[in-house]
């Protein structure tokens, strides 16, 4: 289909001041919000070609039709509910955009992210949500914060916490409860609204959460994907960066000897574990969100060893884990998303103060 | 031979609530080579004082020719500035190998620089034990003749006690309790549990991909990628020999746990034959393909099942809780009409 990035920019642009998009090949309700998931794509070859025969595969798998636009790393898939444009400029961190009701855009990706291996959601960590409070006026923010599969029913002053605020003063709330010491844990930051606009070029109403999911009001498309790349970026800095510095590598060497490469991953829990059964028992319940299959050896009340299957990937993900934090041991065939995640759900379902590993 | 741990582990680690201590998470055996590792490297929680002194870990089972024989150096550690170089051996037991002791002390400069390529600094040679060994090593150690500094690891410290001349590597450190880091989690010689306990979560990883097949060799090497990736050049050198040792040790113990019945109904094992060049697993069963809700129900099947093969039980999960939050929307109390 004759259809670039520019036009693809044009469109949806055109879209989110309500213009009609009649004669252009998109089915399904279009609406004025333009929505954008970040996915990880974790292939055998890093290369545009390699991620669209993915795309096209997934289509067919959906009963859905898939095109290749004029770029070699754009495509459209549709149906008759709706379309998305697959963006896989970065071969590893796809963004799928969509005009489509957001019901058809997350179903279809949580259906292709849960059954297949090579797919994850992009899991931003604290401070890669933090850092998109700068782009512009924060005017709502939401948390959800919810620790019943990992803290007991009862001794713990915070387990779940909801609250979203809308206003001028969103942000100022969630750093109150942030620095309350009882509810500090649970103060997750797990979506926020800024209000971003750049003269000559337009404004928009940006929406972002911890799973990498996006959505934009306003009457600039590029003000929302360079936003939104710039976010995907940094994640993919920062998996790419995990990689680097903790995935062990063993070498053979001429002198017969062995090279090590690589660290163990260390998380450290600000908030002690107090009942290591019910930690353990939903940290390894292979149910979302962490999806950790594992039988801990249980070494003492605080210490337990656990070759873990991360089942988001199909990889053993050994882990240490004692009252004060977790060891975790980034195999070469591991994927720094699996430490992404675990730290971002770890935010959501245990203690929101948690600091992610430093990447290289 | 499986060694039960001491009582000194046995204090180490309490008991579990559950009334009996679980074995270590990692061989006592394997301890003191590990903790060489993140004693240089650092790992996660663990110090890195040989670190912090300027040392890198250089290369692991080292093999070099002495003027009294060839000795495989479990650690070689070496520093640029100034340069220094540390052959390091891990002894989990009480005795020490005179002959192995010699050997290390006769490691000279110019030898190992001329099999590897290291800076140009003198040779110290570090022994790491328990500390309840401390006085027996050093025992064998002036029966062989070598002076040789000794890492001393207790429950939860280390220190590095200098021999003469080596005063400049004293350290002493705090640890955590619990383990090392698991960087060597099982040698050719560790017991079939051990074995067993990292190759069941490689044939799960295996069928959550939705693998039919895959071969012994593979998974060996996923698991236990220190001791299986060996060069072509290397065939019938140690390694060589220790990963040919491990792969048929992972067949033994495939083999063993298809026959049961936790696992016959999950996968089956092909021995290697006139026509097969390696013994291949052969996944039957895979939750991958279910739909969401019995997939989970399928991985929390076969992990009942393992934990029964593993250890013997299964644990009692913790029953489920009330949530005032849900209690309140499910009985429509606080909504909005």
């Amino acid at each position: 289909m004759p259809l670039d990035r520019d036009d693809l920019s044009a469109v949806f642009s055109h879209a989110m001041t309500g213009g009609d998009l009649e004669g252009l090949p998109i089915p399904g309700r279009i609406t004025s919000r333009v929505k954008t998931v970040a996915v990880e794509a974790n292939l055998d070859e890093d290369s545009a070609e390699r991620a669209m025969l993915r795309v096209a595969r997934l289509a067919d798998a959906a009963g859905l039709r898939f095109e290749q636009l004029d770029d070699e790393s754009l495509a459209l898939v549709s149906g008759e509910r709706g379309a998305i444009f697959v963006d896989a400029l970065d071969p590893r961190f796809w963004l799928v955009h969509s005009l489509a009701q957001s019901d058809f855009l997350h179903g279809l990706l949580r259906e292709a992210v849960r059954s297949t291996r090579d797919l994850d959601w992009c899991w931003l960590p604290r401070h890669l949500i933090e850092d998109f409070r700068h782009a512009g006026n924060v005017e709502w923010f939401k948390t959800d914060f919810e620790a019943d599969q990992l803290t007991p029913a009862r001794g713990d002053p915070a387990r779940r916490l909801r609250v979203q605020l809308e206003g001028d003063g969103a942000y100022r709330l969630l750093q109150l409860i942030s620095g309350q010491v009882d509810y500090s844990h649970a103060a997750a930051l797990t979506a926020m609204a800024v209000e971003f606009s750049a003269p000559d070029v337009g404004t928009i109403l940006e929406v972002a959460d911890y799973k990498g999911r996006f959505a934009a009001t306003g009457n600039s498309f590029e003000l929302h994907v360079g936003l939104v790349s710039r976010m995907v970026r940094a994640y993919a800095e920062y998996v790419r960066g995990i990689e680097r510095r903790f995935a062990l590598e063993w070498t053979s060497e001429e002198d017969g000897g062995l090279a090590l490469e690589g660290e163990v991953v260390g998380i450290t829990f600000v908030k002690r574990v107090q009942d290591f059964d019910t930690f353990l028992a939903g940290l390894f319940s292979c149910r979302d969100p962490f999806r950790l299959w594992g039988v801990p050896r249980r070494v003492t009340d605080s210490f337990a060893s656990v070759e873990a299957v991360d089942l988001h990937v199909g990889t053993v993900l050994p882990i240490d884990i004692s009252a004060d934090g977790l060891r975790v041991y980034l195999r070469d065939d591991s994927c720094g998303n699996s430490v992404a995640r675990l730290v971002a759900n770890l935010q959501h379902r245990y203690d929101a103060t948690i600091r992610a590993p430093i990447p290289a | 031979m499986r060694v039960e741990p001491s009582s000194h582990l046995q204090h180490e680690f309490g008991r579990c609530r559950l009334g009996r201590p679980e074995c270590p998470p990692l061989e006592r055996r394997l301890w003191p080579l590990n903790a060489v590792i993140a004693l240089v490297r650092g790992g996660a929680d663990w110090p890195k004082p040989l670190g912090d002194k300027g040392f890198r870990i250089h290369r692991l089972e080292l093999p070099l020719v002495t003027a009294t024989g060839v000795v495989v150096v479990d650690i070689f550690a070496v520093r640029d500035e100034p340069p220094q170089l540390l052959a390091c051996e891990g002894k989990s037991g009480n005795n020490l190998e005179v002959e192995q002791a010699r050997r290390y002390g006769s490691l000279q400069t110019d030898d190992v620089r001329r099999q590897t390529r290291v800076p140009n600094g003198p040779v110290r040679v570090v022994y790491a034990c328990f500390q309840e060994s401390r006085d027996r090593i050093r025992m064998g150690l002036d029966a062989a003749g070598i002076g040789a500094s000794l890492i001393l690891l207790g429950a939860d410290e280390a220190r590095l006690e200098p021999t003469v001349g080596a005063e400049d590597l004293a350290f002493n450190v705090k640890v955590p309790l619990g383990s090392p880091p698991r960087f060597i989690p099982v040698d050719p010689e560790s017991p079939d549990e051990e074995y067993r306990e990292i190759l069941i979560p490689e044939i799960v990883a295996a069928a959550s991909q939705s693998v039919e097949h895959v071969t012994v060799r593979t998974l060996v090497e996923r698991a236990v990628p220190m001791w299986t990736h060996f060069a072509g050049a290397q065939v019938g050198r140690p390694r060589d020999q220790a990963a040919r040792r491990i792969h048929g040790r992972a067949v033994d113990v495939l083999t063993a746990l298809a026959g049961t019945s936790e696992f016959r109904d999950y996968f089956e094992i092909e021995p290697a034959g006139r026509d097969i060049v390696d013994a291949v697993v052969h996944i039957i069963k895979s939750p991958a393909g279910y739909a969401a809700q019995g997939e989970t129900q399928g991985w929390q099947a076969i992990q009942r099942r393992a934990e029964r093969s593993l250890r013997g039980r299964v644990r009692k999960v913790p029953p489920g809780q009330l949530s005032f939050e849900d209690l309140a929307r499910e009985e429509q109390v606080g909504t909005e009409e």
